[in-house]
């Protein structure tokens, strides 16, 4: 995969539970899972593997390896196990079918491999049979085996601020993020060490008298930062960029606005600039807009608001469009990726980009005429 | 029997289900099954509370705590499109209100039959 492409989101597993995380943390909302820590995870992993391993021996099953065990500690798919004799697994599964082995058997088997606690659990469950509370709707155990259903536990909600709330001992839970980072670190992270420069100024903007497409660059791109929300390096997005014009045989120019980081602002101004009246505005995260001289500043021609879901294609694809308005010729959609948590994942990342950009305005400054070197 | 404690379906109170006695052999899987007339304190629960067909489908529940594994299997394949005729399922029918005291159960089967034999999945 290239830089800044991700997996297509095309389906909903565990995978994705990390971010499941960050929509309960930032929107207070309890979706029903709480973070773990890995080495809880892997303890309790290694106690269910050994506990199935003993259990298995006990009743006499097809073993379970050493090997096994270790691989299922960390295993994410059924791939990273070992194989089984299945034959000799099938034969196991038949005889405890027709066999008369019953639950009795396993808590036996584990309460005399020591595992006290496990076995304690499956007996509750079986005594809960016999109670039959969790036979109500809604029906949940908490951790005490206490039944919570729809009799216990009653939906109360009756309009905004009503019902179940998250807070306490539950949302301190909830916002506890194992991978959380600190966000002043990001901007340490992403402002270059790099001093050299692959820009040349040649002098002030002017406005063009032939057609063309100007691109309007941020005050900080390709500059403090080199790359984009996607982490696509911000060179190869212009080269993109330039290359989409290019095959539609018009000339280009890069510009510099200073005096603000809104994007459509940015590619206002260089439509006023541009011969042709088109031009590309585009922000350090890689937000971009073609813009045109005849509308209004919050107007476009067309917008792609979600930088995270770019590829260099797209921008390719941009240039071209931004072309062929200028020679107004048809333009075809730029089918850019759906992924609609990208904005809830990368608002923080968003926020204090935009917010260093902003803090580079030069309020006075005019656009410049750019060469790439 | 004491009013306040739970019963299993072979008497013995929910207090004496421990792991001490799955360890000697005095306990079976046979202790840990539900009694009939808890389902039918869980169907008086349900009804209380408004959900009127969960308590329905706990009482008919109740009735089939009497009976073997083999039997609720086989009145459950006779509940399979064509499977069985239309006389077949009413004599089943019978035979659970009269021999089996399962009224609700019958009920089932009878409604069963007629709606199979509407839209003809009976066996001829």
């Amino acid at each position: 995969m290239r830089a800044g492409e991700s997996r297509p989101v095309i389906h909903f597993d565990v995978t994705e539970l990390d971010d499941w995380y960050v929509l309960q943390r930032d929107m207070q909302i309890d979706g029903g899972i709480v973070p773990v820590r890995e080495d809880d995870v892997l303890r309790v992993r290694e106690l269910g593997a050994r506990a199935v391993q003993d259990v298995f021996r006990a009743l006499d099953f097809a073993p379970i390896s050493d090997a096994e065990v270790e691989a299922a500690i960390t295993a994410f798919s059924s791939q990273d196990m070992p194989d089984r004799d299945r034959i000799a697994d099938i034969e196991s599964a038949m005889s405890l079918l027709e066999g008369s082995l019953t639950v009795m058997d396993v808590i036996k088997a584990l309460e005399n491999a020591g595992y006290r606690n496990i076995a304690e659990n499956i007996l509750e469950m079986q005594r809960q049979r016999a109670i039959g509370d969790y036979l109500q709707p809604s029906a949940i155990f908490d951790k005490n085996f206490r039944v919570k259903s729809a009799i216990t536990d009653p939906n109360d909600y009756c309009g905004p601020g009503t019902g179940y709330r998250v807070e306490g001992e539950r949302w301190s839970a909830l916002q506890y993020l194992p991978q959380a980072w600190e966000p002043r670190n990001y901007l340490e992270k992403i402002i270059t060490q790099d001093e050299s420069f692959w820009f040349e100024e040649s002098g002030s903007a002017q406005i063009g008298k032939r057609p063309e497409v100007i691109i309007a660059l941020s005050p900080t791109f390709g500059v403090q930062i080199r790359q984009s929300l996607g982490g696509l390096d911000l060179r190869e997005v212009l080269i993109s960029l330039l290359s989409g014009i290019q095959e539609e045989g018009i000339p280009s120019r890069i510009v510099r606005v200073f005096h603000t980081s809104d994007v459509a602002f940015i590619g206002h101004c260089a439509a006023q600039l541009s011969g042709s009246g088109v031009a590309i505005g585009i922000q350090t995260k890689g937000t971009t807009v073609i813009h045109h001289r005849d509308l209004a500043p919050l107007e476009n021609l067309e917008l792609f608001p979600q930088a995270p879901n770019m590829n260099l294609d797209n921008y390719s694809q941009i240039g071209r469009n931004a072309a062929r308005y200028a020679l107004e010729k048809q333009t075809s959609p730029v089918a850019v990726k759906i992924d609609n948590t990208v904005r809830l994942r990368l608002i923080v990342q968003t926020a204090l980009l935009q917010r260093f950009e902003a803090n580079c305005i030069e309020p006075d400054r005019q656009p410049v005429e750019l060469k790439m070197i | 029997m004491k009013k306040n404690t739970i019963y299993t379906f072979s008497g013995r109170s929910i207090d004496e289900l421990n792991v001490r006695g799955i360890l000697s052999g005095e306990l079976t899987s046979e202790d840990f099954r539900i009694h009939g007339e808890r389902l039918n304190h869980q169907a008086k629960v349900a009804d209380e509370a408004g959900y009127t067909q969960l308590a329905g489908n706990l009482r008919q529940a109740a009735e089939l705590t009497h009976m073997s594994n083999e039997e609720i299997l086989e009145i459950y394949n006779t509940l399979r499109p064509r499977r069985t005729s239309y006389t077949e399922m009413i004599d089943m029918a019978e035979r659970l209100e009269n021999e089996r005291k399962a009224p609700l159960t019958a009920s089932l089967l009878r409604e069963a039959a007629e709606v199979y034999l509407k839209r003809g999945i009976v066996k001829h």
